[in-house]
């Protein structure tokens, strides 16, 4: 039985003679934190856009499901498609995109009004989920401000809350926190948490990697406008990490001297670079080099200040990945 | 509901800003007070007439005094050329020049030269009519003047003729009188009979001799009879008597005397002969001289009779003369201007013009302003997030402009009926009627500009031209009729000119629907098809909005041969160019070009200036000092390779 809220079947997508997205397959699950990850021109947008129907693919269809058809048995034949009903898909999705989206002439809470009586919601329901929101996103003491006298962080919680007045089954972010500090960044991130932890789905299109590895359960990887894979932090590492990385820092830091190995060692190095102070390793058998580097260190009478074996994170895999175009 | 609740946020949004507020709520009402006060008088407008006069007469004082008199500013120059320069400076709007010696005499040049500038197109012959039509109205009152005096003389004319007619009548009779009187002489003086007979005095004189000679033989008979011996005592009486008278008689002597009287009765006859001669010389005189008299009478008779046929012509004639009276001589077509409504002050003339000016202005700018507005908003964008349909937004935008311009309509309205006591109310339905389709007209125009620009300064610019045009194609500021035919042809489909001149039929005139329905429905067709095409507008433009057109065109010209990337309208090719475009582009224009999926500085990098390494490092990157810094980092390393 299929428990998908959402699915994706064969979309394609082109503007003019270009093609932003290629036979796109896509599920998401009820309750799962959802990444997209993709190069700048990938299509990520533009298939966040398509989910909601706000753009029409050439080819494919998109379907959902409301969260009362949910534990249907012949859950698939309760799928409805996008186009066919779009006022159905917006009921049951929120959408954040890159730039916080309200009105800066209104305050906060007129905004939150607003957006909830264009979902047709009562009044009374409108003031409940507003309460709601205002405690989660900890806006309540600026519920009459301006949204333009809102700080950067607030703006965003704002346009949260914004998404989600209407208490949608899924919530998209697009970029969720582009132009945020680290520490705004965290605040989100921990407020998608929570908003995850009400039982509502999420799906995150980002640049920022390293925050999407640790808080999606799924991850789905865009490149040439197609999905390249689509699984579990985990899963995606194993599959693409090519190689190990050796991190090495010494002092004087002669890496040159120190990377003049024997050509076997050579052989089995897949690259080398510098990063400030750092040098960088990429092997397939980090052991059996570190055992002849940490011998010309040595040699070379180097100071070690730090050394360390890793595999390659989820930002550097996607680097490579589009590096190898 | 939801109509309800965009309807407060729109109106919201609009009134929080305090200056738009004032504008949108105040500045209509300051446009028709404004005009209200400009127009609001029935008296000429306050023209200043520059006026050269070489030599000041009564004349030219009387034309400076009627136009001081019909309001004109009357500026008198000392020198014609100051005046004409004072005309080219717009200090004054005419130059009247009177030429010298300007006074009503046959011999003496009348003519006022006018010095008008053309260049003030809308304005000039309207001066020159004003100007011209009291010239010519005191023009007209020297003629009536002038005229009347020669009518005044043709009738004492006829008068005196009248009455010298009776004089020449009464000359006749005499003449013809004194014609008989001469004739009568003459008649007499011919029947004078002046010949002179001869008187026989020795005849005379024989008989008398004869006589006397008897005489003497009777007394000698009788001195011989004897008286004695007649027997009869009575007869001897007799007898004796006899002889006694002729004893006694003075027969000789008397014979003598007479003798004597008739040679003095012949002496005397002769004078008188001699007289009868000369009289007979006078009378043939006296004939002929009254002869010629008669023929002189004749001769006067007959030219009395001339002059009474030509005096009587002259009479019929100036009594056959129609018109008699000097100002319909002056101006024998007159003219008399009716107005055909009830209306007196300019303003209530204007004032369908100046309502739908108010209403074509604003809804184009209004709804082109929101339109804008909404698109740049942050909001657009999650508007369309939700299940409410874009026919909601559209008519809930269109709504709001309605009941905005609706509502300072109806104040505007309500002021002119309290305050300049226009009388719309008794055609308030077709008032109203044609109100709505205007707005609707009007608001449909500004939404569609609204939706074809992405700012609000082209929105503006777009709006202000469009009613530019409207305005300029109407009757407002140049009359129609002066433009040429096919432009003439397409005004009278313009909406602003379908719309005033129906409400001023409406409003003024008062026509019934039923003189009207045809342009109404025209009107009405009019604005249901931009109502229609602002609304599929509405559809493309969010449809454009999700596809990025800036992008679309990017994209779609990266693959031809001339590739194209804008970024504030210029095309770049270099980094120079683009680290400048983007130092001067503004944030939405900059935020336009990193939003979406297309990354188009990477993209640029990679497509137009062919640098992959470049592509790379702008990938992902958004901010606008980060791409900049990765330009000019770029530069300076491609810069030194370059030197290498």
């Amino acid at each position: 039985m299929d428990k998908a809220v959402l699915k994706i079947s064969h979309i394609s997508k082109s503007f003019g003679k270009s093609d932003i997205l290629k036979d796109i397959n896509l599920k998401f699950y009820p309750g799962e934190i959802f990444g997209l990850i993709g190069a700048s021109a990938s299509g990520k947008t533009t298939l966040l856009r398509t989910i909601i129907g706000f753009l029409e693919p050439e080819k494919g269809k998109v379907f959902f499901r409301k969260e009362h058809l949910l534990s249907h048995e012949n859950g698939s034949e309760k799928f409805k498609e996008v186009l066919k009903d779009p006022a159905g898909i917006k009921e049951i999705v929120g959408f954040a995109a890159q730039t916080p989206s309200f009105y800066e002439e209104l305050t906060l809470k007129e905004n939150l009004e607003y957006f909830g009586s264009l979902y047709n919601l009562k009044k009374e329901s409108i003031a409940s989920n507003l309460k709601t929101l205002l405690g989660l996103m900890n806006l309540n003491d600026s519920i009459n401000l301006k949204a333009s006298q809102l700080s950067g962080g607030m703006k965003r919680r704002l346009d949260m809350a914004c998404a989600l007045i209407h208490d949608p089954q899924v919530l998209i972010l697009d970029e969720p926190t582009s132009d945020l500090d680290p520490i705004l960044r965290k605040h989100v991130w921990e407020l998608v948490r929570k908003i995850n932890k009400k039982g509502t789905t999420i799906i995150i299109a980002s640049h920022n990697l390293k925050e999407i590895e640790e808080i999606c359960d799924r991850i789905a990887i865009i490149k040439d406008h197609r999905v390249l894979k689509v699984g579990t932090t985990e899963e995606i590492r194993e599959e693409f990490s090519e190689a190990e990385e050796i991190h090495l820092e010494s002092f004087p830091g002669n890496y040159e001297k120190i990377m003049e190995l024997p050509s076997k060692y050579r052989k089995q190095i897949i690259n080398t670079e510098q990063k400030a102070t750092e040098f960088i390793i990429y092997t397939k058998k980090p052991e059996y080099i570190l055992h002849e580097l940490l011998h010309k260190i040595e040699k070379e009478k180097e100071t070690i200040i730090q050394l360390k074996v890793k595999k390659p994170d989820l930002d550097e895999i996607f680097v490579s990945l589009s590096a190898n175009k | 509901m939801a109509i309800k609740d965009i309807l407060k946020k729109n109106f919201k949004i609009l009134t929080r800003s305090k200056s738009s507020g004032l504008v949108i709520i105040l500045g209509p009402l300051l446009v028709i007070l404004l005009v209200g006060l400009a127009f609001n008088t029935s008296s000429t407008s306050k023209l200043n007439i520059g006026v050269y006069i070489p030599e000041k007469t009564e004349l030219t004082g009387t034309f400076t005094d009627v136009l001081n008199e019909s309001g004109f500013g009357v500026i008198e120059y000392g020198q014609q050329e100051e005046c004409i320069i004072d005309l080219k400076q717009s200090a004054v709007h005419l130059c009247m020049v009177f030429p010298e010696n300007f006074v009503i005499e046959s011999n003496s040049s009348n003519e006022i030269l006018f010095y008008v500038d053309k260049s003030r197109t809308n304005f000039v012959y309207t001066i020159i009519n004003t100007v011209s039509s009291k010239v010519q109205l005191q023009s007209s009152e020297l003629s009536y003047e002038l005229t009347n005096a020669v009518i005044n003389a043709l009738n004492n004319a006829r008068d005196i003729n009248s009455e010298n007619m009776i004089k020449v009548i009464k000359m006749k009779e005499d003449l013809s009188s004194s014609m008989e009187g001469i004739e009568s002489v003459l008649g007499d003086l011919n029947d004078l009979d002046l010949t002179q007979e001869s008187v026989g005095t020795i005849l005379v004189l024989n008989y008398a001799k004869n006589i006397y000679d008897y005489a003497k033989d009777m007394e000698e008979v009788m001195e011989e009879v004897n008286c004695d011996s007649i027997g009869d005592n009575e007869t001897k009486e007799l007898c004796k008597d006899i002889q006694d008278e002729i004893d006694n008689s003075t027969l000789t002597k008397d014979y003598a005397n007479f003798t004597g009287s008739l040679n003095t009765l012949e002496q005397n006859l002769n004078l008188i002969k001699t007289k009868l001669s000369l009289a007979e010389a006078a009378k043939k005189s006296s004939v002929s001289e009254l002869e010629t008299l008669k023929g002189k009478v004749n001769s006067m008779l007959l030219s009395i009779d001339l002059i009474k046929t030509e005096t009587e012509k002259v009479n019929s004639e100036i009594e056959s003369l129609k018109v008699k009276e000097a100002k319909k001589i002056v101006s024998p077509i007159t003219t008399k201007i009716e107005p055909v409504s009830s209306q007196t002050a300019y303003i209530n003339y204007l004032f369908p013009y100046f309502i739908i000016l108010i209403i074509m202005f604003v809804s184009i700018l209004l709804s082109s302003n929101i339109i804008v507005m909404e698109k740049n908003s942050r909001a657009f964008f999650r508007n369309f997030t939700t299940p409410t349909t874009n026919f909601k937004f559209f008519g809930s935008t269109f709504l709001t402009n309605f009941l905005l311009v609706m509502t300072q309509v109806i104040i505007i309205l309500g002021i002119v009926y309290f305050l300049l006591e226009m009388n719309w109310i008794a055609n308030w339905y077709i008032v109203l009627i044609l109100i709505i389709l205007t707005i609707t007209l009007f608001t449909s125009i500004g939404m569609i500009i609204g939706y074809l620009c992405s700012s609000q300064e082209t929105a503006l610019m777009i709006s202000l031209g469009t009613s530019s045009i409207f305005l300029l194609l109407s009757n407002l500021v140049m009359p129609l009729e002066r433009m040429a035919s096919f432009i003439q042809n397409a005004a009278h489909y313009n909406p602003y000119v379908m719309a005033s001149e129906l409400l001023k039929k409406g409003m003024l005139f008062s026509l019934h629907i039923k003189q009207i329905y045809f342009d109404l429905l025209i009107l009405l067709a009019i604005a249901f098809t931009f109502f229609i095409l602002a609304y599929l507008l509405s559809v493309i433009s969010k449809k454009q909005y999700f596809t990025g057109f800036k992008a679309l065109k990017h994209i779609s010209n990266g693959k031809e041969k001339n590739k194209i990337f804008e970024l504030s309208g210029k095309n770049i090719e270099n980094i120079d160019d683009m680290i400048d475009e983007i130092n001067k582009s503004s944030k939405k224009e900059f935020d336009d070009f990193v939003e979406d999926d297309f990354s188009e500085f990477s993209l640029w990098a990679r497509d137009i200036y062919k640098n992959k390494r470049l592509c790379k490092m702008l990938t992902g990157v958004k901010d606008k000092e980060k791409i900049i810094r990765i330009l000019e980092e770029f530069r300076e390393i491609d810069g030194k390779k370059r030197k290498k």
